[in-house]
């Protein structure tokens, strides 16, 4: 069985479709690229799944249709996702940022907060443990107590790829990780997410436009093109589809 | 959040850590023992004014959760101190309820007003929100002035001064040790509330809404948790202020109380701790530094009618001139200040 | 030389610094890119230029910025802009609650009605795009349409040096090629001179006649855009490719050390 699978998914504003039946599905351990022009509606994939907007059609996690749920509701099933923008708090420490992904984990409850009980204390440093492994996983302990916005832009997109990690996810979306970065931090960011692939066995839908890193590190590529699918395959195929070269890539196409 | 990058900010902040709790150790070393030390200096007058920074401190901090922390604009905080300071003089007029009983029934009715006008935040934000939390005050006026009315006079209604394991709190020293215990404990439960699960969800809720959804941040449930918390502690400091002053009448609660405290919170430096002392401080001094510069002026016989017009401009003057040149607030100055200090020691 | 900035330092809220010591010269009819990383100083150093720092309360703190000899540092956006400098800004490129004929009709211009029309002409002629989108809001356009608009917006006050703060971000491969092409083309027509902001280095080098590497607030290399595309650190650094061969995501991975930042 799939980890995601998005059945038919149409949605509509007003008399506008901005996503026209779209099917496509990602296994755990999979790296699945969504690629598109703007506005061809990848993010709006995104805000599907994670249940801020409400589409017709099934969106199954494992078994289950997850459309309908509340956006905490889906997080909760182990669906974390990034952000292309304003995804981090920049006045709180690494440390606290990553630790926001575990608010439905961590079990305390305000009075036990206020008192700040020995039973609040321990179970904070359970997860600060975890978001300390986190931490670790994409190599940023130096930066632990620093608070994100004095962080250069390259390291905060980390941070925000950290904080999703820490939520211990089933399934992760990555919204452009790459986008605005130099070309040695998108070869790190590169090394993370296969480490993430080969050993937390999660399956990843990423969106991206740097079409080299699309075609180095991808298990499968699906194309979207004004909110339909367009094509849906290997790397090597999809990039040499006559329709995704007209549509998207033009001229300076090809891996 | 700024998400410009700037290297040689990067390089003060590597530096701070380790100077940075040192200092913090000697500046609160250094502000403990001037509390402790004060009263034994302090005139009648003295006394009054810190126990005045002290109960404005305790509304302070309660907005700074709400408005600084959890990002809740609220125009209801008088309304609420009010409803405390009622629920007090109500409970000692007609029942003779003592203080053990006064402070947690007023922090249960602030709470539950909480509740009910956090209810509209969930719908709306920013400047709606703010009109929205109006009707709160004005509810709370009504009832309060119909309650006058309703035991005759518009004399208000007079509290015995409380006491605690048989001490009676009368005097202004007895008060700054009851009400320096209160500010400490206010710290402590909004200090707690912040570096917890609760208070990083109010920071991700100020944050972007959608992002702390996704991040498994039931949203509406943070925010009236920021209410009942932030109003029953207000609640809890409206009901001190009944018993310090011994005297509750609604004509304290004015619309222009509500602004001092998103003024204490804007000045001290909003999204801080020590910004709700700082800026409880400032706001509650103005007026008296105001009366002392005026009265040093040439005719101020003649200015002395006119002083409240003179405070009113004054306050709105240093609200805009802080909006302007220093939105982070006292805070904001302070760090900045060290900041420099820092770069100028840097460089050879 | 048309733009010359000489050892520019921008402080932000009177004490963090933006960029320092930088000096760029863009000569007349020319192309000039800075490239670098999100936050290596290329959109505050054409801030600076354009005096939209101002808004972001920062400073021209050292250093200044001569516009066909006159100096323009810390001056307000709409001054410089009369000057004959526009910006296409990377955020807020449009009106969104205008339609695209608006959009480019409230442009205030340095010139008459009748250069007015010959412009407005211009653009619809090189992007027939937006003409044929004239009436539809511009909140509704699709990103490369926005940028088109944006350009053409720049373009109606008729400026001679127009400075573009990313003309790539988030646009489709197909549609930069499109874009890219139609602005040279428009810039011939016009003779404009542009220096542009660029976070793809590969379109940067491709567009531009020199270009400035920029790294946390400072040029650290400059060039021809000939003499960068042989440079091995460039390639190394910013395209990818050691030896001649484009490097491979999959493998390239062999520090056993964190991020080099």
């Amino acid at each position: 069985m799939s980890e995601l699978t998005i059945d038919k998914v149409t949605l509509a504003f007003g008399g506008l479709t901005v996503l026209n039946d779209i099917s496509f599905s990602v296994e755990a351990g999979e790296l699945l690229a969504l690629i598109g022009p703007n506005g061809a509606g990848k993010t709006t994939v995104f805000n599907c799944i994670s249940g801020i907007y409400r589409p017709s059609g099934a969106i199954r996690f494992r078994d289950r249709d997850i459309v309908g749920l509340k956006p905490y509701e889906v997080a909760g099933l182990g669906i974390a996702r990034t952000f292309q923008h304003g995804e981090l708090y920049g006045r709180m420490s690494v440390l606290d940022n990553l630790l926001t992904a575990r608010h439905l984990r961590i079990r305390t409850n305000v009075i036990g907060e206020i008192l700040r009980l020995p039973s609040t204390r321990s179970e904070e440093r359970r997860h600060r443990d975890v978001a300390n492994q986190a931490l670790h996983f994409v190599e940023l302990e130096r930066y632990r107590d620093t608070p994100v916005a004095d962080l250069p832009y390259g390291v905060q997109k980390l941070v925000g790829f950290a904080r999703a990690i820490a939520a211990e996810p089933n399934v992760l979306l990555l919204d452009e990780p790459s986008a605005g970065l130099t070309r040695e931090e998108r070869e790190d960011f590169a090394h993370y997410i296969l480490k993430i692939r080969d050993q937390l066995n999660i399956g990843m839908i990423w969106i991206e436009h740097d079409m080299q890193m699309v075609a180095d590190l991808a298990d499968r590529i699906h194309v979207l093109d004004y909110g339909k699918s367009l094509a849906d395959g290997r790397p090597e195929d999809v990039l040499r589809d006559p329709e995704v070269i007209r549509a998207y890539l033009g001229t300076q196409a090809g891996p | 959040m700024s998400d410009q990058v700037h290297p040689t900010q990067l390089s003060t902040v590597m530096l701070q850590p380790a100077s940075r709790s040192a200092r913090t150790i000697f500046v609160s070393a250094l502000l403990a023992v001037a509390i402790i030390i004060f009263p034994f200096f302090a005139t009648p007058f003295h006394l009054d004014v810190a126990n005045q920074i002290l109960l404005a401190s305790i509304g302070a901090l309660s907005l700074m959760l709400l408005t600084g922390f959890a990002g809740q604009i609220s125009l209801g905080h008088a309304g609420l101190i009010a409803a405390g300071a009622f629920t007090a003089g109500i409970l000692s007029k007609e029942a003779g309820a003592p203080f053990w009983i006064g402070i947690p029934a007023a922090g249960a009715t602030g709470g539950l007003l909480g509740l009910i006008f956090g209810l509209p935040s969930l719908r709306l934000r920013g400047v709606y929100l703010a009109v929205s939390t109006l009707a709160l005050h004005f509810i709370v006026v009504y009832a309060g002035g119909e309650y006058e009315n309703l035991v005759g006079g518009s004399g208000g209604i007079l509290i015995p001064p409380p006491s605690l394991w048989g001490l009676k709190i009368n005097t202004g020293k007895a008060w700054y040790v009851l009400l320096v215990a209160g500010a400490i404990l206010a710290f402590l439960v909004t200090w707690n509330v912040v570096r917890s699960r609760t208070g990083r969800a109010f920071a991700a809720v100020h944050g972007r809404e959608t992002v702390a959804a996704a991040l498994g941040i039931n949203v509406a449930r943070t925010k009236l948790t920021a209410f009942v918390i932030s109003s029953s502690m207000t609640a809890i400091a409206g009901a001190l202020f009944a018993y310090y002053r011994g005297f509750v009448s609604i004509e304290a609660f004015s619309l222009y109380l509500s602004i001092q405290y998103i003024a204490m919170i804007i000045i001290g430096g909003i999204g801080t701790l020590p910004g709700a002392f700082l800026g409880a401080l400032f706001v509650t001094l103005l007026p008296y530094l105001i009366e002392t510069v005026v009265a040093h002026l040439p005719g101020a016989q003649a200015m002395a009618g006119s002083i409240f017009a003179v405070n009113y401009a004054a306050f709105g003057l240093v609200m805009i001139v802080f909006l302007v040149f220093e939105p982070s607030g006292l805070v904001g100055l302070w760090r900045r200040l060290e900041r420099r200090l820092l770069i100028g020691r840097q460089s050879p | 030389m048309m733009l010359k900035v000489q050892n520019l330092e921008v402080l932000y809220q009177r004490s963090i610094l933006g960029v320092a010591d930088i000096s760029i010269d863009v000569p007349k009819g020319h192309i000039v890119a800075i490239i670098g990383a999100n936050g290596a100083g290329k959109s505050t150093t054409l801030r600076a230029i354009s005096g939209f720092i101002g808004l972001d309360d920062a400073r021209v703190s050292n250093g200044s910025i001569l516009f066909d000899g006159r100096r323009i540092e810390n001056r307000f956006p709409h001054q410089i802009a009369h000057l004959g400098i526009a910006l296409v800004p990377e955020r807020d490129k449009v009106f969104p609650n205008l339609t695209v004929q608006e959009n480019l009709e409230i442009v205030a211009s340095r010139t008459g009605h009748a250069e007015r029309r010959h412009l407005e002409a211009s653009i619809y002629d090189s992007f027939p795009r937006l003409a044929a989108l004239k009436a539809k809001l511009a909140g509704l356009l699709s990103g490369g349409e926005r940028q088109m608009l944006a350009i053409g917006s720049a373009i109606m006050c008729s400026p001679t040096l127009l400075l573009i703060d990313e003309l790539s971000l988030g646009l489709a491969p197909v549609i930069v090629d499109d874009i890219a092409e139609r602005l040279m083309r428009i810039r011939d027509e016009l003779r404009l001179t542009i220096l542009l902001v660029e976070q793809s280095t590969a379109i940067a080098l491709r567009m531009a006649d020199y270009a400035y590497v920029f790294e946390n607030g400072r040029v650290v290399l400059s060039g021809s855009t000939d003499e960068l595309r042989n440079d091995s650190s460039i390639q190394d650094a910013y395209l990818g490719t050691s030896g001649g061969e484009q490097r491979n995501y999959r493998h390239v991975r062999n520090r056993a050390q964190g991020p080099a930042k």
